[in-house]
């Protein structure tokens, strides 16, 4: 009676070893892609924030009256974004009628991948994929500035 | 035997005990990945909320510009306050600002203001206090929006050049040996505004200007103009719209009934003077008739020589206007100027009709030193306020405190007479405030002011032209002190002036100039001081220029 059980203590089977083998194969390739996913997340997140962070400068600056065709020169280098745009509109307001605003944009790499395959791509994401976030701006000149009649004539 | 089934149970707890910390080790790495995968979406949510917030602050400065305009657009210049609250809004939540409603008129505040809180505007100033509440699309905030007025010489900026009335002109704005003890102030300048002499503590310019020039203080050191802009202000309205690109219009009652002179000037003291008819006023009655005949005298007048008419008349201490007049317009020969003095000094008082005659007749630019003296005491004595002789020339004496508000329209030449020693000058600090108006927009070309003497005097001084017909006038000092202290704020549209401070060694303006035409200093050197003592008093008298502050409560 009790020989049979000593048997079984001897080992695992292959067929356990290899089922085992699988279960974590499979454990850790989950793993392996949940955790690409998030470092995906992860690096547009914080792109996001970078692209965020350059809309609020150049808001800023062109509602403290700066030109908009200086604000991209003033504002420091920011790698992940391609491209800030000002769009010219009206925008209708109650009891004061139509106003100029602007739509400011920014473009932005939305992932680090430097190819489209093979291991740069190992965060995920094509490396053409771009986002593009804005918000519309008034402002109202607050400030004595030209060009006056005789700045034009003598400047 | 005994040891198999230990040996057994053993091993079957040695395989439970693996199970257990597979099981153990796989809810720890669940746990681990569960709090990764939060902590994810956590920063996820923190980047979404960031463009939310991002979202609030375009929404808040927006509604802060919406706020600026609609008060730019309709409340700061204009003759206006606000009875009901107003909402401005923007579509889509982007903005909306809602204006309280408030009773004072912003140009017209006389409610002095809290200290500036920007440093672009200081000194003293009225307000008039809005109260806004600003959305930033979810909350609303609580602004202030000060809407102050000032006379700019009386916050510091003792020289303030407009926009100037005639662009097309090449020729410098200022000129000359001009010393600014504060700020100067151009709004709109080109380099030759600004290297033609002047000094000034401060500069502040709203334009770049081409060229490269040295800015120095009065002190002579090396400056760089102000390196903030210059706010947005207003004098009100000009041609129908408000004025905020350095047009100068603080004259005009129907372009601005809130802020002109000639709403100032609407009050019954006002005393007005025409430079084309003869008119003058003293303590001394209108004119003095005589109860008996005169012929007699106006005979001996006639007929004797001029030494013998000052002396008979001086005998007489009650003359007639007549007999008077005569005496002036004798002229085979003509009394001198000392002859008619005699005459008028022994008059117990003098009437209008013969003084204005005898005013019109003295030209203090050719009177002795002595006969000037006795001169001057000879209009103390008798009270006289002002003169027109009918041909241009004007004469105002600023130590009269009947007077404090004058128009004067079609002037030539303007004499203004300060005070000639110290204990009148004392007495005339005293004084209330004197406005005179030179309005020559209907005609006259003013082509020359004297500045007699010294003057303590709290004085405003206003010079407009029509602006097709913009002038420069000549303007002298002449005074026993090497260097005379006007005290005057000068309001200058579409005139200019040319100082000559040649007979003085260096005139000293205490106040300040605004205008739209050009500052000259043709010959000496004029100083442009601040004005501290009389600021309560000369407030209400003044024209102001607006403009916004704003604070969050």
């Amino acid at each position: 009676m009790k020989p049979y059980r000593q048997t079984r203590t001897g080992g695992y089977t292959l067929i356990e070893a290899l089922v085992a083998s699988s279960i974590l194969l499979i454990g850790i390739s989950a793993a392996a892609s949940l955790s690409l996913s998030f470092i995906t997340q992860e690096e547009i997140t914080e792109r996001s924030v970078k692209a965020f962070n350059y809309l609020d400068n150049a808001t800023s600056l062109y509602q403290a009256g700066v030109d908009k065709s200086k604000i991209a020169g003033l504002l420091p280098a920011e790698p992940v974004v391609t491209a800030l745009t000002f769009m010219d509109r009206t925008i209708n307001a109650s009891n004061l009628g139509s106003l100029p605003s602007v739509l400011i944009s920014v473009t932005y790499t939305s992932t680090g991948a430097t190819n489209t395959s093979a291991a740069s791509l190992w965060t995920g994401g094509k490396k053409d994929t771009t986002r593009t976030v804005s918000v519309e701006v008034v402002r109202t000149a607050r400030t004595l500035n030209g060009p006056l009649p005789r700045v034009d004539t003598f400047d | 035997m005994k040891g198999y089934p230990c040996y057994a149970t053993s091993r079957s707890r040695q395989r439970g005990s693996v199970l257990v910390i597979c099981m153990v080790m796989a809810a720890l790495g669940t746990i681990g990945v569960a709090a990764w995968f939060s902590l994810l979406d956590a920063r996820s949510h923190q980047v979404e909320a960031t463009f939310n917030a991002l979202e609030r602050r375009v929404a808040l400065k927006n509604s802060r510009a919406l706020a600026y305009q609609a008060i730019y657009t309709k409340h700061l210049h204009s003759n206006a306050s606000l009875a009901a609250d107003t909402v401005y809004t923007l579509p889509g939540g982007k903005g909306k600002a809602t204006v309280r409603a408030f009773s004072v008129v912003p140009l017209k505040s006389n409610t002095s203001g809290p200290p500036s809180r920007n440093g672009a505007t200081p000194g003293s100033s009225n307000t008039t206090a809005v109260a806004l509440d600003l959305s930033d699309g979810v909350s609303e905030t609580r602004w202030t929006f000060q809407l102050r007025n000032t006379h700019p010489a009386l916050a510091g900026d003792l020289l303030t050049l407009h926009s100037p009335v005639t662009p097309a002109s090449k020729a410098p704005l200022v000129s000359g040996s001009l010393r600014v003890k504060g700020r100067a102030v151009f709004m709109d300048a080109i380099l030759a505004d600004v290297s033609s002499g002047i000094k000034a503590d401060e500069f502040i310019l709203p334009n770049s200007i081409v060229g490269s020039t040295t800015f120095s203080t009065t002190a002579d050191v090396a400056t760089l103009p102000l390196n903030y802009p210059l706010y947005l202000r207003t004098t009100g309205d000009i041609g129908g719209t408000a004025a905020y690109k350095g047009e100068l219009e603080v004259v005009s009652f129907s372009a601005n009934p809130q802020n002109s002179y000639e709403a100032r000037m609407a009050i019954p003291s006002t005393a007005t003077l025409n430079g084309s008819s003869k008119q003058g006023n003293s303590s001394g009655t209108k004119n003095r008739t005589s109860t008996t005949d005169e012929s007699a005298v106006l005979a001996m007048i006639a007929s004797s020589p001029p030494q013998t008419v000052a002396d008979e008349l001086s005998k007489q201490s009650n003359l007639s206007s007549t007999i008077l007049i005569a005496a002036i317009q004798k002229n085979n020969p003509v009394l001198s100027d000392s002859q008619l003095l005699q005459i008028f000094d022994a008059q117990t008082t003098v009437p209008n009709d013969a003084l204005t005659e005898l005013i019109a007749k003295l030209d203090e630019t050719f009177l002795t030193p002595a006969i000037d003296a006795g001169y001057t005491d000879f209009n103390y004595r008798n009270g006289t306020q002002f003169n027109t002789n009918g041909n241009g020339k004007v004469k105002i004496w600023l130590d009269r405190s009947e007077i404090t508000q004058i128009v004067v329209t079609g002037v030539t030449e303007l004499t203004l007479f300060g005070q000639s020693n110290a204990s009148r000058a004392s007495a005339a600090a005293t004084f209330p405030p004197l406005l005179v108006l030179v309005d020559n927009r209907g005609g006259g070309v003013l082509s020359k002011i004297q500045f007699r003497h010294v003057n303590q005097r709290p004085f405003v001084l206003v010079i407009v032209a029509a602006p097709n017909a913009p002038v420069v006038a000549k303007a002298s000092f002449s005074a026993k002190s090497a260097f005379p202290e006007w005290r005057a704020i000068i309001d200058l549209q579409n005139t200019g002036l040319d100082f000559d401070a040649a007979q003085v060694s260096g005139a000293r303006i205490i106040g300040g100039i605004r205008g739209n035409h050009r500052v000259l200093v043709s010959s000496g050197t004029v100083t442009l001081e601040r004005e501290f003592k009389n600021i309560t008093a000369l407030m209400p008298l003044l024209s102001r220029d607006a403009w916004i502050e704003a604070a969050r409560n």
